[in-house]
């Protein structure tokens, strides 16, 4: 196009001012980001992103603040980038925090760029990946710094359940920031380089008294095992942002499409003998349900979300003949697989999040029952057991429960009871199905026997025996209907993959109703 | 200065005494072979062409292993299989269905 010779070209002109904005805090900034051993922005959304399908929003947006001297420190972006692309071939939505521009600090157009997108990746029906890197609150901008945090929040919710919402922790995000991953489906943090808190240690010393380190309140290892707030920690940035790949290619990209499909692996095979040896008969004897987990599904390839927190349940991702499914087992090394305050909430929140998102549950049923103890009672165990009721009963995706070795009382009921709506339940052969342990239940029933009895013991013996032998079998619960098939560990993934099969385009209705209320 | 001289002699004997063990033991060695050794045999080529045939998988395996290794493609520790994702969504097909979304200002 001709232009006036007196002013600049538009093109040099638009390459210039781009290439300036694209610098975000400039060299000096990427220096402090390396130095801290973190990446850039921009390095982030290239480690995430397929090379070259990014498209960025708003990269001439900067601050209108004037007050407190923000005339004089705009950063072109205003401290985030946000655009889309894609993360193996699907289309996801971006923003990504530069701290090295106002700290990542959030002010009125910093919070007006992450709303922009958030409300096109809901009209587009796409994943959201939020990189936080963030000093929190832009102080200089007052309430419309906290106005812009609301507006976040109040996307996250609206788009929670329609899209995968995933937040990356990759430096500080303290304050209210924090609220925004606490609302979206999975928070990832990178050891030794994410912080998280509501308040920092400088207020809890002069609040309570305490001393505590950033890293002991907020590190990622706090987060990923004593919190559960964080839902994977990674050991640095690049293996974060392949986990997050990873994950992704699991899931759909909103809640109408169907998660997307691999091809089906040579191993393992339908009728694998490796499972006979991984579950001993012996309800007392511990392994780990990963071992049974990784001999069913496609390759061994598991992604197991919350590993380091509440232990006692496995939660987690895999595929069934290249299918996306979710995964649940009681996980027997790790206080013998009971269910208490956390391992409920960890598991409600599963199921929510695959009912949501179309992933058929599958249950790997070992459960003793809840963890008894005042510590539980006082903590609400009832509230916190009765979410996993709740949310089980709510999903009416495929849901297909094997009861491995015992299913005892009202954890038999969340995990595996058919009045619950499980679609399919299968059993081991050795599987035991009882209101309590043979023990327990002998001591109740036959209290009298054993009491009048010359030799208790003996008799407590007998009585356990006699009920473990009704009991300890799944036949009973077979007879009653109440479990559909019995098999061989063996034959564990063929069946599971005709129980899939069998229900994949299940319908289920529920009364229509603008929502329950889950016992939060 | 006066334990100088001793301290070199000793250096030297040191030294002189281990290269001195070293080339004995390297003649023994040299004289084993020569009597007792039966030295290096030639390689049966009827053998090899067999053990590669038979061996045709690992050496495919060999070959993909040394492929990945220098051209970095091999499977990372997190492992992503690729996936297809249905070309028709139900999202798209329901989209004018539903209200808009009104977005909110200020």
């Amino acid at each position: 196009m001709p232009h006036d010779s007196e002013r600049p070209d538009p093109i040099d002109e638009l390459k210039a001012l781009t290439s300036r904005a694209q610098a975000l805090g400039g060299e000096a900034s990427e220096e402090r980001q390396h130095k801290q051993g973190k990446l850039t922005a921009r390095e982030r959304i290239d480690l995430l992103l397929d090379p070259g399908s990014f498209s960025e929003l708003n990269l001439f947006v900067e601050s209108r603040a004037t007050d407190f001297g923000m005339d004089a420190r705009r950063s072109p972006g205003d401290g985030v980038i946000t655009g889309s692309g894609y993360v193996n071939g699907q289309l996801v939505f971006v923003a990504s925090q530069d701290f090295g521009a106002l700290g990542g600090s959030l002010g009125e157009m910093h919070a007006e760029k992450i709303v922009k997108m958030q409300e096109l990746a809901m009209k587009a029906g796409a994943p959201i990946v939020t990189i936080l890197d963030s000093g929190g609150a832009r102080i200089h901008e007052g309430v419309l710094a906290l106005h812009g945090y609301a507006q976040i929040f109040h996307n996250n919710t609206q788009a929670s359940g329609v899209i995968p919402q995933i937040s990356i922790i990759v430096g500080p995000c303290a304050g209210g920031a924090v609220y925004s991953p606490a609302i979206t489906d999975f928070v990832f943090m990178v050891d030794g380089l994410s912080k998280m808190f509501i308040t920092g240690p400088e207020v809890i010393k002069a609040v309570t008294g305490e001393d505590v380190t950033v890293e002991e309140l907020g590190g990622g290892a706090v987060h990923s095992s004593t919190s559960g707030n964080a839902h994977f920690l990674a050991k640095d940035e690049r293996e974060c942002f392949a986990m997050v790949k990873k994950l992704l290619s699991f899931l759909p990209s909103n809640n109408l499409d169907d998660p997307p499909l691999a091809e089906t692996p040579e191993w393992p095979p339908d009728e694998n003998p490796e499972l006979d040896g991984v579950v001993p008969a012996e309800a007392t004897n511990p392994y780990d349900v990963r071992d049974l987990i990784t001999n069913v599904f496609d390759d061994g390839d598991f992604l197991e979300v919350h590993a380091d927190f509440a232990k006692n349940i496995v939660v987690g991702f895999a595929r069934l003949k290249g299918r996306p499914v979710g995964v649940v087992g009681n996980q027997p090394t790790h206080l013998a697989g009971v269910l208490d305050i956390d391992s409920s909430d960890k598991l409600a929140r599963f199921v929510r999040f695959c009912d949501a998102f179309n992933l058929p549950l599958i249950n790997f049923v070992d459960v003793p029952g809840y963890l008894p103890g005042t510590q539980q009672e006082y903590g609400g165990v009832i509230r916190h057991g009765a979410k996993v009721l709740f949310a089980y009963s709510e999903a009416n995706v495929p849901k297909v429960a094997l009861i491995v070795r015992k299913s005892y009382g009202g954890a038999y009921i969340a995990m595996s009871g058919f009045g619950l709506g499980y679609d399919r339940v299968l059993a081991y052969p050795f599987a035991e199905i009882a209101v309590m342990g043979p023990e327990g239940a002998a001591n109740i029933i036959f209290r009298r026997e054993i009491g009048e009895a010359e030799d208790p013991d003996k008799v407590r013996e007998e009585k356990i025996d006699e009920y473990r032998t009704l009991f300890a079998k799944p036949y009973t619960a077979a007879k009653y209907g109440l479990v559909d098939v019995i098999i061989e560990p063996r034959q564990t993934r063929g069946a599971l993959i005709r129980a899939l099969e069998m229900t994949a385009h299940k319908r289920e209705d529920r009364p229509r109703k603008k929502h329950g209320n889950i016992p939060l | 200065m006066d334990a100088f001289i001793p301290a070199i002699l000793l250096t030297i004997i040191g030294m002189g005494v281990v290269f001195g063990s070293l080339i004995v033991l390297m003649a023994v060695i040299l004289l084993l072979e020569k009597f007792v050794g039966s030295g290096p045999q030639e390689a049966d080529p009827g053998a090899v062409e067999q053990e590669a045939a038979t061996k045709g998988d690992d050496m495919e395996l060999v070959l993909a292993a040394a492929a990945g290794y220098f051209l970095e493609t091999e499977r990372p520790e997190v492992y992503v299989p690729p996936v297809r994702r249905g070309a028709d969504s139900l999202w798209a097909r329901t989209a004018r269905q539903g209200h808009p979304i009104q977005r909110r200002r200020p």
